[in-house]
């Protein structure tokens, strides 16, 4: 899913300063289970405005809402009136969902309430680790079940690189990074499959992922034709 | 012959070869990195130039490559592949190569996290390995990744790098045969301290016959202080320095010319030691701010010198 | 400040503190039943600070003690969470405390409650209120 991260409090207070009605807007599917941009973070950020505001000595009207998918049209449609009351919108969905709004309400300004940090899923409650970067071409065929691409720092598709040590990555700091290769060779020595590990790979084609431009996937069979 | 570099012919010819490895600086007065390889002209076959070096920004590789070239000197132009797309690595090699560049070496590169601008977006479009497979098909295909004919061709002596102390360790001797596979003639080692490790490394090239399709230069690096081995040691992911050394180098202080002596002395037994063992072709001495001692410790080891001269 | 009386709210776990808290009732003191420590969400401790509080606590049973095994283990990490937030707002998280309760020590909650509203008394208002 679309792993995010409300921004820091002080760039939320800062971006919706000039505003006097504000509708904090959450989104219910990825960003919710990712403790991030659901209701109950629409809710303690419209919250941290409104004490924030009257601290301030400029009191405002914020509103907390949310919505189950803010990426799609049908689910954002129901707002048309409640957006109405109010002059701006900070979205708590990802990146995707500030821009169906902008889309479907191109008068409104809606501002992002989140950084959209990556595709991942949660390793455990309160930690979620990045495993894929969308790029159009998948190969986790060869490597069985482990990304080269994001779970190697370096994106190396040959093996590891000299800077890997007691199976992590050069660049663990506080947050320990594992070798992304590291753990592909071991799942590959438990299958009987190592014999990957000495092919060459040739380069990647990168046109597939966000390198060939923005990608959009047109799909002739399910487009709905008026009339038909 | 592949490009018929210094280097190569020093190889090829059976020679102990001797390299050297020179910093550009970080401004625009290359001056002391030229001092340095003026100084150890006599000393080494081959000059490695590193390639902003652990993500550090600085004069470029190939410019500095240029420059030896120029001197009548020959250049090893180190490559990363964190800096540049496709469409740049095989220019700067058409660009180098039309300088009379002839040896590149290629490498990954440290993460640009770790260096002078860690807020840098990383390229990584193609890895290590598969760089060289791109100069080897530009020299042998006379083709580009493309596909696409150039329209000259290359003469290029392709250079790498192994790590016989990072991990997996059962991994390392593989990954050297793939990047053989790859197109690699000549390959340069991490910085050695653990000979043990080194040796148990070259005993399983050497039974998979590695070292038979690839010249293998031992990488040495001189301590010049106990703090620096121990950064090097805490803090250098793939460097391992067994607990014997630090302590050799502490028991120095006291000693005349105290830690340094000490560590020139280490280094120069760590190249006799080297010369010893199968496989291995040469020394690749990368004396870190610590340049000027290369021709002392070249001239230490004890027949190295004079080094071999070729007629064009 | 001699004249300030501050208002506060204390967030109890109907399993504990609020147990003792509800035969107390103590001057400037609202308590608010809650089903558990761990139901605590961060929007209802900034609720009660909006809606005029100068001080909260979240006070739950004792460590190892909860009916619902970390609830109060995690009342105590959201208060830590909301702490942070009070700082980001402008508003000393000192006003904001957490405490584990038993529900047979009315002195314990006596003792902690006093303490808090006396604390509260010396830092004054909230940030930024108008004084009246």
């Amino acid at each position: 899913m679309i792993i995010g991260e409300r921004k820091p409090l002080e760039e939320v207070f800062d971006r919706t300063s000039s505003f006097n009605k504000i509708l904090v807007l959450g989104c219910e599917t990825c960003v919710a289970v990712c403790l991030a941009g659901g209701k109950k973070e629409a809710e303690e950020t419209a919250e941290a405005i409104s004490l924030h505001r009257k601290k301030e000595n400029q009191p405002v009207e914020v509103k907390a809402e949310s919505v189950q998918r803010q990426c799609e049209f049908e689910f954002i449609d129901e707002f048309k009136d409640l957006m109405n009351d109010y002059d701006v919108v900070l979205s708590l969905a990802c990146g995707v969902g500030v821009q169906t709004m902008v889309d479907r309400y191109p008068e409104k300004i809606v501002l992002p309430g989140l950084n959209t940090t990556f595709l991942g899923y949660p390793l455990e409650q309160g930690v979620w680790m990045e495993n894929c970067q969308a790029c159009g071409d998948c190969v986790l065929d060869k490597t069985h079940g482990i990304c080269p691409i994001t779970r190697c720092t370096k994106s190396m598709l040959n093996g590891p690189c000299g800077g890997s040590s007691e199976g992590k990555c050069e660049i663990s700091g506080d947050i320990e990074i594992e070798c992304g290769w590291h753990l592909i060779h071991e799942r590959l020595k438990a299958l009987g499959k190592l014999d990957y590990m000495e092919e060459v790979e040739p380069p990647k084609n990168w046109s597939t992922s966000f390198h060939g431009g923005p990608r959009k996937i047109v799909r002739e069979d399910v487009k709905i034709v008026r009339g038909e | 012959m592949f490009a018929g570099s210094n280097l190569e012919k020093v190889l090829a010819n059976g020679h102990f070869a001797i390299t050297g490895e020179l910093g550009p600086m970080r401004g625009t007065d290359l001056g002391p990195c030229l001092e340095h390889a003026e100084h150890m002209r006599n000393h080494v076959d081959a000059f490695n130039i590193t390639d902003n070096q652990t993500a550090v920004v600085r004069i470029a590789s190939m410019a500095t490559a240029i420059k030896l070239v120029e001197r009548g000197m020959d250049p090893v132009m180190q490559m990363t592949v964190r800096d540049r797309n496709r469409i740049c690595l095989q220019a700067d090699v058409l660009g180098g190569a039309s300088c009379g560049v002839k040896n590149f070496l290629c490498i990954q590169g440290d993460h640009q996290t770790l260096g002078s601008e860690p807020q840098a977006k990383g390229v990584y479009d193609v890895d290590s390995t598969q760089l060289m497979k791109v100069i080897k098909d530009m020299r042998d295909e006379n083709k580009f990744v493309s596909g696409d004919e150039m329209e000259a061709p290359l003469d290029a002596f392709i250079g790498g790098v192994v790590n016989p102390f990072a991990d997996p360790f059962e991994y390392r001797p593989a990954r050297f045969a793939k990047k053989i596979a790859a197109g690699v003639n000549f390959v340069q080692t991490q910085c050695i301290y653990d000979m043990d490790r080194l040796k148990e490394y070259m005993k399983r090239v050497v039974d998979m016959g590695l070292h038979e399709k690839c010249y293998i230069l031992a990488g040495i690096t001189p301590l010049k202080a106990i703090g620096a081995a121990m950064y090097m040691k805490n803090n250098v992911a793939g460097i391992i320095i067994p607990d014997e050394i630090v302590k050799r180098l502490k028991g120095a202080k006291e000693k005349p010319g105290g830690v340094k002596a000490e560590g020139l002395k280490l280094c120069v037994e760590q190249i006799q030691q080297v010369k010893e063992i199968e496989g291995i072709h040469g020394a690749h001495i990368m004396a870190i701010a610590w340049e000027e001692k290369v021709p002392e410790i070249v001239e230490a080891v004890g027949g190295l010198m004079p080094r071999p001269k070729f007629d064009d | 400040m001699a004249d300030f009386n501050p208002s506060l709210v204390t967030l109890c776990c109907e399993n504990s503190a609020f147990l003792v808290a509800e035969e107390e009732n103590l001057p400037g003191v609202t308590p608010v039943k809650i089903p558990c420590g761990g139901q605590v969400e961060h929007y209802h401790i900034l609720n009660a600070f909006d809606q005029g509080a100068d001080g909260v606590m979240v006070l739950a049973c004792l460590k190892e003690n909860c009916k619902h095994f970390w609830g109060n283990d995690r009342a105590e990490k959201k208060v830590n969470y909301v702490k942070g937030m009070l700082e980001n707002i402008g508003i000393n998280a000192e006003r904001l405390a957490y405490s584990p309760v038993a529900a047979n020590n009315e002195y314990k909650y006596g003792e902690l409650v006093k303490e808090m509203y006396d604390k509260l008394k010396e830092m004054g208002p909230m940030e930024g209120k108008v004084k009246k």
